[in-house]
C-alpha cells in the first residue's frame, strides 16, 4: 500500500468518527490533530442534512433531535457510497424497520417509504402523460383493450402497512394534522405520487384503482387491467376510473418514455 | 520535476466573462429567472443535477439560456488514490454536453477511498507521490470530460506532512496537465489563519496567469475553538478580511471572473446580488488599472 492511500484510509476512520491521534504522523507538527475533528463534523452533518432533505415528512413526525439520533446510526451503516449526496438514503426505509428504537414509531417506516417515492417521482425521467385525446387516438387505430400502456415514469405506487397518508401529506406540506390524520390504523394503505409536470402529485388509491394500476404497471393489457380493477371492486365504475388517470396524467405511451441511461439518483 | 508530453491540449472553455458570479440555489430560481442583472454569471455543483429528470434540469436549462454558466464539481475526488468513478464522469460528461458550460472545475482536494464517499474535500500531503496522483488524475479527468479545468485551492484545517509551499504545488499540476486555476480567496484567508502563514505571501506566490476564475466567501470560526479555527462554511456574508484579498489578487491578476458563494443561512437574492455588485465594482477598479492587460475571456484555462 502506498504512503497516500495509507493515510487516506486513517484519515477515512477519522471522518468517520475513529481518534483523530490517528493522524499524528501525517501533520506536519504536532499536537495539531484535533483540527480534523472539522472533517468529521462536516461530513456528519453533511450527511445528516442530506438524509433530512430527502426524508423531510419522517424527520417532522420524530422531530431534529430524534431524527438526528436516527441519522448518525444509519450513516454509521450505510455510510454514502455514490459521489453525491443527492438521493442518499436509499436503505433508510429497511434500516428503520430493523432499527429497535423505532419500535415505538412502527409507522416511521411507512413514512420514509413515501418520502423515498416522493424523491424518486422528482428526479424520474420527464414524459408526456398520456391524455384523454391520446387515448382515442389509440382506440381508433385499434382496440383499446388490447392495448398495453404504461404507468408515467414518475409513478411511485407505495403501499404502507399503517393507514398514514393524511399524516405524511400533512407533514410534507408543513400543517397541521386534522384529528382524523392523527388517528393512525394499521389497516395498510396505497398511494399514488407522481409528477406529470414540473410539480410531485400524491393521493390516495381506491381498491380498483390500485389494482388498476398496478396491473398496467405489470404490463397488463388495459382490458386485462380493468377485468381487475373490476375483481377488487366490484362496484367500482370503470369508465370513470380511466377517465380519472388519464386527466391525471397517471400513464403514458410506452414509445414516449426516454430510454433511461444508468441507474437514477434516487432509485 | 519533468514537463509531460501530453499535458491536455484539448478544446480550451469557451471562458466566463470578467464579472461577478453566483452561486445558484434551488431557492433563488424563481428571483434569477428574468431578473436583469445583465453581466450576472451563476455557477452550480453538477453532482446536484446528476438526475434524470425533473424541475431541477428543467430550471437550469431555463436559467443557462440566459446566463453564462460554470460547473464547479465537488465529487470527483482527483486527489485520490483510487481511479476515478467511471460512472460519474460519465454522468458529468453528458451533464457538459446539455448544459455547454463556460468552465469547468474542481478541487485539489480527495473525497472517496474504498468505495465510500467522505462528502468533504480533504487535505492532500503536499508530496511528490500526492502530486503525481493528483496530476494522472486531472489528466485523465479532462481526457474523460473533453475539457480543461480550473482546478481550485483547499481550505485547510489540518495541515499535512509538505515537501513544497501550496503555491508551488499547484503550479506544477497546471503546469503539468495544462489544467487552469481556481483561487479561492476565502479558503487562502481561512488557511493562513489556521496554518498560520501570511496571505499575502500566498497571493504573491500564486501562479495569477494560470488564474481562470477567483472565489469569495464568507466564513464561521469553529464552534469549539473560536477564530483559532475558521471554518469555510458558506454561511455568512463575505468579510472584510476577504474582500483585501480579493482586491490584492485583483491587482495581481488582472480582471478575472469572481463567484460569490453561499450555500448555508440564505439570505434574499437582492442581499446575494449587492454583494455580486461589490465584487463587480472591485473588479472594474482592476479593469480600468489594467486597460493594457490581455482579457481574461478566452485566456488560460477559463
Amino acid at each position: 500500500m502506498s504512503a497516500l492511500s495509507a493515510y487516506q484510509r486513517r484519515m477515512a476512520a477519522v471522518v468517520a468518527g475513529g481518534d483523530a491521534d490517528a493522524l499524528a504522523a501525517d501533520a506536519a507538527e504536532p499536537g495539531v490533530t484535533w483540527r480534523a475533528a472539522v472533517y468529521r463534523n462536516t461530513f456528519a452533518a453533511g450527511c445528516r442534512d442530506a438524509l433530512a432533505a430527502n426524508h423531510p415528512a419522517v424527520e417532522a413526525i420524530v422531530g431534529a433531535e430524534f431524527f438526528s439520533a436516527l441519522a448518525q446510526a444509519y450513516i454509521a451503516a450505510h455510510p454514502p457510497t455514490g459521489r453525491t449526496l443527492v438521493g442518499y438514503g436509499q436503505s433508510f426505509p429497511a434500516f428503520l424497520r430493523a432499527f429497535p428504537p423505532v419500535a415505538r414509531v412502527p409507522y416511521l417506516p411507512d413514512a420514509a417509504d413515501l418520502d423515498r417515492a416522493w424523491l424518486a417521482a422528482h428526479v424520474a425521467p420527464d414524459a408526456p402523460p398520456l391524455t384523454g385525446a391520446d387515448a382515442m387516438r389509440l382506440a381508433q387505430a385499434s382496440d383499446l383493450a388490447a392495448q398495453r400502456l404504461a404507468l408515467h415514469p414518475s409513478a411511485q405506487i407505495v403501499t404502507t402497512e399503517w393507514r398514514l397518508y393524511p399524516l405524511w401529506a400533512a407533514a410534507r406540506d408543513t400543517t397541521e394534522p386534522d384529528d382524523a390524520a392523527l388517528r393512525l390504523q394499521r389497516t395498510g394503505d396505497t398511494v399514488l405520487i407522481w409528477r406529470p409536470g414540473h410539480e410531485v402529485r400524491h393521493r390516495r388509491l381506491a381498491t380498483a384503482e390500485a389494482a388498476f394500476l398496478g396491473d398496467i404497471a405489470a404490463g397488463a393489457t388495459l382490458g386485462a387491467a380493468a377485468e381487475c380493477a373490476a375483481a377488487a371492486d366490484p362496484g367500482a365504475g370503470l369508465a370513470e376510473l380511466f377517465a380519472t388517470v388519464l386527466q391525471d396524467g397517471v400513464l403514458a405511451d410506452p414509445a414516449e418514455i426516454p430510454h433511461q441511461d444508468g441507474e437514477d439518483a434516487a432509485s | 520535476m519533468t514537463e509531460r508530453p501530453d499535458a491536455f491540449a484539448g478544446r480550451p472553455n469557451p471562458g466566463l466573462p470578467a464579472t461577478a458570479g453566483m452561486s445558484l440555489k434551488p431557492a433563488h430560481y424563481r428571483d434569477i429567472l428574468g431578473v436583469g442583472a445583465p453581466d450576472l454569471w451563476v455557477e452550480v455543483h453538477p453532482e446536484n443535477y446528476m438526475v434524470a429528470g425533473g424541475p431541477r434540469l428543467a430550471w437550469l436549462d431555463a436559467i443557462r439560456a440566459e446566463r453564462p454558466l460554470s460547473f464547479h464539481g465537488v465529487g470527483a475526488s482527483l486527489g485520490g488514490e483510487e481511479a476515478l468513478d467511471r460512472d460519474h464522469l460519465r454522468r458529468l460528461k453528458a451533464l457538459i454536453d446539455r448544459f455547454q458550460p463556460e468552465s469547468v472545475s474542481e478541487h485539489a482536494t480527495w473525497s472517496a477511498i474504498d468505495g465510500r464517499y467522505l462528502a468533504d474535500l480533504l487535505p492532500l500531503p503536499r508530496t511528490e507521490a500526492a502530486l503525481n496522483t493528483l496530476c494522472d488524475h486531472v489528466d485523465a479527468f479532462q481526457e474523460g470530460i473533453g475539457r480543461r479545468i480550473l482546478l481550485e485551492n483547499p481550505s485547510v484545517y489540518l495541515p499535512l506532512h509538505a515537501e513544497m509551499d501550496e503555491p508551488t504545488f499547484l503550479a506544477e499540476v497546471s503546469r503539468r496537465t495544462g489544467c487552469g486555476l481556481l483561487l479561492d480567496v476565502n479558503n487562502v484567508f481561512v488557511s493562513a489563519n489556521n496554518v498560520g502563514f501570511d496571505p499575502r505571501w500566498y497571493l504573491d506566490a500564486f501562479a495569477m496567469d494560470r488564474v481562470g476564475e477567483i472565489h469569495i466567501a464568507g466564513h464561521s470560526p469553529d464552534p469549539n475553538h473560536g477564530e483559532a479555527l475558521l471554518v469555510d462554511t458558506h454561511a455568512t456574508a463575505v468579510r472584510d478580511g476577504v474582500w483585501d484579498l480579493l482586491d490584492h489578487a485583483l491587482a495581481r491578476a488582472g480582471p478575472k471572473p469572481v463567484l460569490l458563494e453561499r450555500d448555508a443561512d440564505l439570505p434574499p437574492f437582492d442581499t446575494l446580488y449587492a454583494e455580486c455588485r461589490g465584487a463587480d465594482a472591485r473588479i472594474a477598479r482592476h479593469r480600468k488599472g489594467a486597460a493594457r492587460a490581455p482579457e481574461t475571456r478566452n485566456h488560460v484555462g477559463a
